[in-house]
């Protein structure tokens, strides 16, 4: 595969992870996070 | 239990990144085709470049401008089918045959872009069976008609 086919594919996964990620955060914004009272477990 | 942000991502980045790369690509090739045009009769100095496949493959395919510009239009269709979100499952349905075809020729012929045809060849495949629940309703519509009748 040519070099200019793997740059274009990395160019697309990064930008659509990109935006698939800032989409995520927006709908589940506290997914993820933990507050102090899960770490005194 | 719900998935990580990070694969829930992944699930949805990989076949969108998947049919952009293949849209992308085919509208490449689809565009050359119609403008200036890909195929046509080889030079001399080709067959002990390219090979002889090559020479036999391109002559065939250049033969007919027509032909080339079907080629062409069917490759632009799909790309632009299966880069749309809506009829995505269409695009990749109408993408499998062409690039199937495509890989058997630089296969069979030595064209030179195996790796490339394998690679969209298996990414169409996988797009397609991420949408095989849809798929399958379409086998099970029918068979439900052919009972009724």
């Amino acid at each position: 595969m040519t070099s200019f086919m793997i740059l274009l594919l990395v160019v697309i996964f990064a930008l659509s992870t990109g935006y698939y990620w800032i989409r995520d955060l927006q709908r589940n914004p506290k997914q993820d996070s933990r507050s102090p009272s899960d770490l005194k477990h | 239990m719900k998935h990580s942000r990070f694969i829930r991502v992944l699930k949805q980045s990989v076949p969108t990144t998947f049919r952009l790369f293949l849209g992308i690509v085919f509208l490449i090739y689809g565009l050359v085709k119609l403008y200036p045009g890909q195929f046509g009769v080889p030079g001399p100095d080709a067959v002990t470049t390219n090979g002889e496949g090559f020479v036999m493959a391109w002559t065939f395919f250049g033969y007919s401008r027509i032909y080339e510009i079907m080629i062409g239009l069917g490759e632009i269709i799909s790309a632009l089918l299966i880069m749309i979100p809506r009829t995505a499952t269409l695009g990749a349905i109408c993408y499998f045959p062409i690039v199937i075809n495509v890989t058997m020729v630089n296969y069979v012929f030595e064209i030179g872009v195996q790796d490339l045809s394998t690679v969209m060849t298996i990414m169409c495949m996988i797009l397609l069976w991420l949408d095989r629940d849809r798929l399958l309703l379409l086998l099970e519509k029918r068979e439900k008609e052919e009972t009724s009748l």
